[in-house]
């Protein structure tokens, strides 16, 4: 009875051994090509690729099923590693086919942009495989979706993953690229925002290169790659006399001035600096004598004035507040007057002097209102002061009446005491 | 006609009795059995020819400064509930209201807010006054007992005053103070809750914070004052130790009397106080933070200056020692001092009174003073 046990439960087990072997390929899989390539195995196991039922033959080919080296031979479909030039067709043989992709919610155009990107016409028209594929920015096995922040392409890691190819002296002299953008990226105001206060509205690399395509804008494209974003003042910029201009002269447009990849947040002082180490201020084209130098000195002065209206009237309220006083509806007006100042910034990209001065002025008006408004308040607690500072003499006018009066009644000497008990 | 015109005449006479000053007292005796000229011959005698100690002196005069705080407290308070609204949406708008359009809203609310401030002020010189003079002792317990009673209060109904106008700041410093407070071992969370009447500090807690305000503390504060002034007015005032050995407490030989002389003194020091506070309000008119938001923490969270010291001490404790959170390091301290303040007069039973002949109750004031002293300067300036 008891070996009758045993041998039915060995033959269950057999079994079950033999359909779960049958039933499930990652099982295969580890059997054939996992049971060498380790680190691969480790890597892909944590993919996307994994995670949505692919497996090593997908791309590799071969025959996961045979444990012998024949699995790797050519009659059984092995490519081997793949060929760099081959990767980004082979990875476009699931990424461009729409019915595979439209369940994931994927693009599919991927392959065909990056044929155009810089990278892939060095690629394909040169024969340069140093430039990068696919497996350079996703990595081979370790693919995660752009979403996982342990994936190369998430936002906030990829100026780093840009870098590693970008910041590499050996690997750009042969393209004649600098090597220091992303030091520079890392510094500026797009850097800082993106990096530091993790805010995505900052762009990465790919919001000005684009993605797959990537490309570096040419120096009459620069206004619409940052207008994606800044569009008024790209606006305002095409309006203006410099839009022209640039183009003939094949200046860099919105980057001769702001500069681009260490692009600071622009001050007043952009009006009238001459060359710095990214862009330059009005004065690095115009000569400081000139009609055109001296409209930007202008603006200057203009949009300091309405700061220190603001920076007062700011003085104005803080000073009433502490004394109690509602100071909400000025508050909102200096909002509204600073406004202003915020929309005239994009504004003189249009380098128009009446369209700037007209909202200048409304702001610096707005700021006077306010203080005119607080002053009013102002004047009334000092004319509490007086009223009260007259109330305060008659209570002590009292005291001092109650002092003499006290002095008259009381008793000039005392009468003697007997001893008392000394202590308590 | 006639018999309606003899009505009239009876009419007009009983109002001309209620009215006369004798009529008046005659209608009193039958009602109430109240015998009015007894009752001012009594409070001739026992209240306004009451003869006053010869040591009297303007120091004591103190308790009675604090008294007459707590009555302005309790007229200016009671203008400002008139349009106070406990709620966390309508706190801060209706002190805003009061302070911009009720007419003397603002110095209303600036009286308040100093005479509140005097009032904590005036309590702790009260009480140095008594500890150094040696005041409490036998058979004067009960006084300081009562006393150190009264300075709890006080300053509770500035903890409960102090949130009040749902303002950034005191919203964050009760926030912070209750969250301490639950970080004690077993009862704290407890504390915590009744204290907030939630989870959070909220529409819960400015309620019971309001109640507390108006209605428990100003009872509590006033049955405490009633019994401390009675008991006053039994035992007289302490001795001074300069004059321990040549004067007489005893009150019959004394020329000065209650009135004039003492209200005389009471009418200087109340118009100076008026002045001081009216001057206060004017040119140091409190002012309103911003309206609480619980999802911003302000930079800076500081109580008010008689609370300064124990944020500063509680600041400067390390966060844990070995298992020890610091609000227990916090605590035992606190609870130890609070014992022994409440001891003094059982354990310094000697009959000196002579602050440098009583060296350890001496050397204790001082080094409590010194500690008050540096630990609130340090907190106002660091």
């Amino acid at each position: 009875m008891g070996s009758l046990f045993l041998k039915v439960s060995k033959v269950l087990f057999a079994a079950g051994l033999l359909i779960y072997g049958f039933t499930d390929p990652g099982w295969a899989q580890r059997s054939s090509c996992e049971e060498c390539h380790g680190r691969a195995k480790v890597d892909f196991r944590r993919s996307i690729h994994k995670e949505r039922g692919m497996a090593c033959v997908d791309c590799h080919g071969g025959d996961p099923l045979d444990m012998t080296r024949s699995s790797m031979s050519k009659d059984k479909g092995f490519l081997g590693k793949i060929n760099k030039k081959d990767v980004p067709y082979l990875c476009a043989k699931c990424h461009s086919d729409v019915e595979l992709m439209l369940q994931y919610g994927e693009y599919i155009d991927e392959f065909a942009v990056y044929r155009h990107s810089q990278h892939g016409k060095i690629l394909y028209k040169k024969g340069d495989t140093k430039v990068a594929v696919c497996t350079d920015c996703h990595s081979a096995h370790d693919i995660k979706k752009a979403e996982d922040p342990e994936s190369w392409v998430y936002p906030f890691n990829v100026p780093t993953t840009c870098a590693r190819c970008h910041s590499d002296k050996n690997l750009m002299q042969d393209y004649g690229i600098p090597t220091d953008q992303y030091e520079k990226y890392k510094e500026s105001i797009h850097g800082k925002l993106r990096l530091e206060k993790k805010d995505l509205r900052a762009p990465g690399c790919p919001d000005c290169h684009g993605v797959h395509g990537a490309t570096p804008p040419g120096v009459d494209e620069v206004h619409s790659v940052c207008g994606k974003c800044h569009f008024p003042q790209r606006n305002y910029f095409q309006e203006s006399p410099h839009f022209e201009a640039m183009k003939d002269k094949k200046i860099n447009e919105c980057a001769s001035c702001h500069g681009s990849h260490g692009i600071e947040a622009p001050t007043y002082e952009l009006f009238t600096s001459g060359k710095k180490e990214e862009g330059s201020g009005c004065g690095g084209c115009h000569s400081p004598d000139s009609r055109e130098y001296l409209l930007g000195v202008r603006i200057k002065n203009d949009l300091l004035e309405a700061e220190k209206s603001f920076e007062k009237a700011s003085l104005f309220i803080e000073t009433a507040r502490l004394k109690g006083f509602e100071v909400d509806e000025e508050r909102i007006k200096l909002k509204e007057a600073k406004a202003k100042i915020t929309e005239v910034l994009p504004i003189t990209h249009s380098v128009s002097i009446p369209l700037v001065e007209q909202y200048i002025t409304t702001a610096k008006a707005g700021a006077e209102d306010v203080k005119e408004l607080v002053n009013a308040k102002i004047v009334e607690w000092k004319d509490r002061r007086v009223m009260f500072v007259i109330n305060i003499f008659i209570f002590l006018f009292v005291v001092i009446l109650l002092i003499i009066k006290r002095k008259r009644i009381m008793p000039k000497s005392n009468p003697p005491t007997p001893p008392m008990a000394g202590k308590l | 006609m006639e018999g309606e015109k003899k009505y009239w005449q009876a009419v007009k006479e009983n109002i001309r009795g209620w009215l006369s000053l004798e009529g008046a007292r005659k209608n009193i005796e039958v009602r109430f059995g109240i015998d009015l000229s007894k009752l001012t011959d009594k409070i001739k005698s026992d209240l306004l020819n009451r003869p006053l100690p010869k040591n009297l002196i303007w120091i004591h005069y103190l308790g009675s400064v604090i008294l007459l705080l707590f009555v302005i407290q309790v007229i200016t308070g009671t203008a400002l509930s008139f349009y106070y609204k406990p709620t966390p949406d309508e706190a801060h708008t209706s002190i805003k209201y009061i302070m911009n359009y009720v007419p003397y809203g603002w110095l209303i609310r600036s009286i308040h807010y100093w005479a509140a401030n005097l009032m904590i002020l005036s309590l702790l010189f009260h009480l140095a006054r008594v500890y150094f003079m040696g005041a409490y002792k036998n058979p004067r317990e009960f006084l300081w007992v009562s006393g150190v009673f009264n300075l709890g209060i006080i300053i509770a109904f500035g903890f409960t005053g102090y949130i009040l106008p749902w303002d950034q700041i005191s919203y964050w410093a009760t926030t912070t103070l209750t969250s301490e407070i639950g970080d004690l071992p077993l009862i704290g969370k407890y504390i915590m809750l009744s204290i907030r009447g939630g989870e959070e500090v909220g529409s819960g807690t400015l309620t019971r914070f309001f109640v507390g305000h108006i209605m428990i503390l100003p009872a509590a504060l006033c049955s405490l004052i009633l019994v401390h002034i009675l008991v006053v007015a039994r035992q007289g005032i302490s001795p001074l130790w300069w004059k321990q050995k040549v004067t007489n407490p005893s009150h019959e030989s004394q020329p000065r009397t209650f009135f004039p002389h003492a209200s005389l003194d009471f009418a200087i020091i109340m118009f100076t106080l008026f002045a001081l506070l009216m001057g206060l309000a004017v040119f140091f008119p409190t002012g309103l933070p911003d309206k609480a938001n619980p999802l911003e923490i302000p930079a800076e969270i500081k109580p008010e200056w008689y609370l300064l010291f124990l944020y500063q001490f509680y600041r400067v404790l390390p966060v844990k020692i070995l298992f020890i959170k610091r609000v227990v390091l916090f605590a035992i301290p606190f609870i130890i001092f609070i014992i022994v303040l409440f001891s003094v007069p059982f354990s310094d039973i000697s009959e000196e009174l002579h602050p440098l002949k009583r060296r350890l109750f001496t050397g204790l004031g001082t080094f409590a003073l010194l500690f008050f002293l540096t630990f609130t300067l340090w907190g106002l300036f660091s």
